[in-house]
């Protein structure tokens, strides 16, 4: 009976650090979470070690040792998500909720909705909309800004269900995103500012996550992580810059102009 | 500078409303504040404007939006990540990459190191802004803590 208790106090742990990394959680708000809620349930000599692809539990209890891992293959950002767990983790740790309890609110959490799809598209839109008036463009520039920002939302939705990969899926996007106005100018549309339309919508892309929890666990002191999502920036940044030189390399190449 | 020139941290604001929505954001309290770190990241960026330094510009732009992130993630009882990834949203550099990849592909290397070099300085100084509040805001926080457990000590 005691036995089955220390599992299944793992396994809710293992879970709830798994959605908060999956859903963007730093590294360090992981571990400091899972030890806090197993401490509320008696184990406060519990290990956690947690990098962005793996959790590792192990609960001392009696004579015995528990462990669990699981692995973390492909992050998201679900900031609704992140914040209700957060918000169940603080409660758990408090000794607020019972551990039935807590399974039962991590249930309904993941089991919530997010946004219809229509208004996830018009968020993409919007924000590469108002991105190239921001930094300089016409309502043009904007409006085709937006069919570039639902463009680029349709692609990545589509390669994540493929489950192409982190890299393919960024070069993709930003080479379909810089096509538009290179094939619209190509065609003598010669009123629009590519550079304005293609800054605003690459902004959708840009991993502001990952640069963001970098720091932050830098500060922490947890190296590992941030080197590997250090490593992750850059590899986007490629990807990005990849995609934005495909369109302009074959415009040049079949043109002879730029 | 004219009223005309605060434009943009109108569109920054709404930018990062839809950022927000991106991010699955639902609260509606949380969409404006996170929007509202965004405009005041761009409005502190526009107001140094006469201070030399891009790179001084970036990094106490970045250093007040991460301030309001933390304050927010405070009251709210959020995770500051929440307000901080949208905030200085509008800091990336974002035009750099492009004009970085721009001069490459016209073959200008010279012009390409440079835009390339100032992509990654300005992206060192928002990282070296977040990095300095959100150290010394854990610092406090470890202090009250401490703080707290002596005085529970004592009453013990």
């Amino acid at each position: 009976m005691r036995a089955k208790q220390v599992e299944r106090c793992l396994n809710f742990c293992c879970e709830t650090g798994r959605q908060l990394i999956k859903n963007g959680a730093e590294i360090y708000r992981v571990e400091e979470a899972a030890k806090r809620m197993l401490s509320a349930f008696g184990y406060s000599d519990a290990e956690v070690f947690a990098i962005p692809s793996c959790i590792i539990i192990n609960i001392h209890d009696g004579e015995r040792n528990f462990t669990k891992n699981v692995r973390i293959l492909r992050t998201g950002s679900n900031f609704d998500r992140l914040d209700s767990l957060n918000a169940l983790s603080r409660k758990v740790a408090a000794k607020e909720l019972s551990i039935e309890a807590a399974e039962a609110e991590l249930h309904e959490i993941m089991g919530r909705k997010g946004y219809p799809a229509w208004i996830s598209y018009l968020g993409y839109g919007f924000a590469a909309f108002f991105f190239t008036l921001f930094w300089g463009g016409h309502a043009l520039d904007a409006a085709i800004a937006f069919f570039c920002g639902l463009l680029v939302k349709a692609a990545m939705g589509q390669m994540v269900r493929l489950k192409a990969n982190v890299f393919f899926i960024h070069i993709c996007a930003s080479m379909l995103l810089v096509t538009v106005p290179v094939l619209l100018t190509a065609l003598g549309v010669h009123i629009i500012h590519t550079d304005k339309i293609v800054i605003g919508a690459i902004m959708l892309l840009v991993p502001g996550i990952a640069i963001t929890n970098v720091m932050r666990d830098v500060i922490i002191g947890d190296f590992i992580t941030a080197v590997s999502k250090l490593a992750e920036v850059l590899i986007i940044a490629l990807a990005i810059a990849i995609g934005i030189a495909i369109p302009f390399g074959i415009l040049r190449a079949l043109t002879g102009v730029m | 500078m004219t009223l005309q020139d605060y434009l943009p941290c109108l569109y920054a604001l709404l930018a990062c409303a839809g950022f927000a929505v991106m991010f699955e954001i639902k609260k509606p309290m949380f969409i404006l504040l996170a929007s509202a770190t965004g405009m005041v990241s761009w409005l502190v960026f526009l107001l140094l404007h006469d201070i030399g330094s891009e790179v001084a510009r970036y990094f106490l732009a970045t250093m007040v939006a991460a301030l309001f992130a933390e304050t927010f993630a405070r009251l709210m009882k959020a995770p500051a990540t929440i307000f901080l990834v949208i905030g200085i949203v509008p800091l990336v550099p974002g035009g750099g990459l492009y004009y970085a990849m721009d001069a490459l592909i016209g073959g200008n290397y010279a012009l390409f190191a440079e835009r390339g070099l100032d992509t990654a300085a300005f992206a060192a100084a928002i990282a070296a802004g977040v990095s300095v509040v959100t150290s010394i805001v854990r610092m406090a926080m470890t202090g009250r803590m401490n703080r707290r457990e002596r005085e529970t000590k004592k009453e013990e």
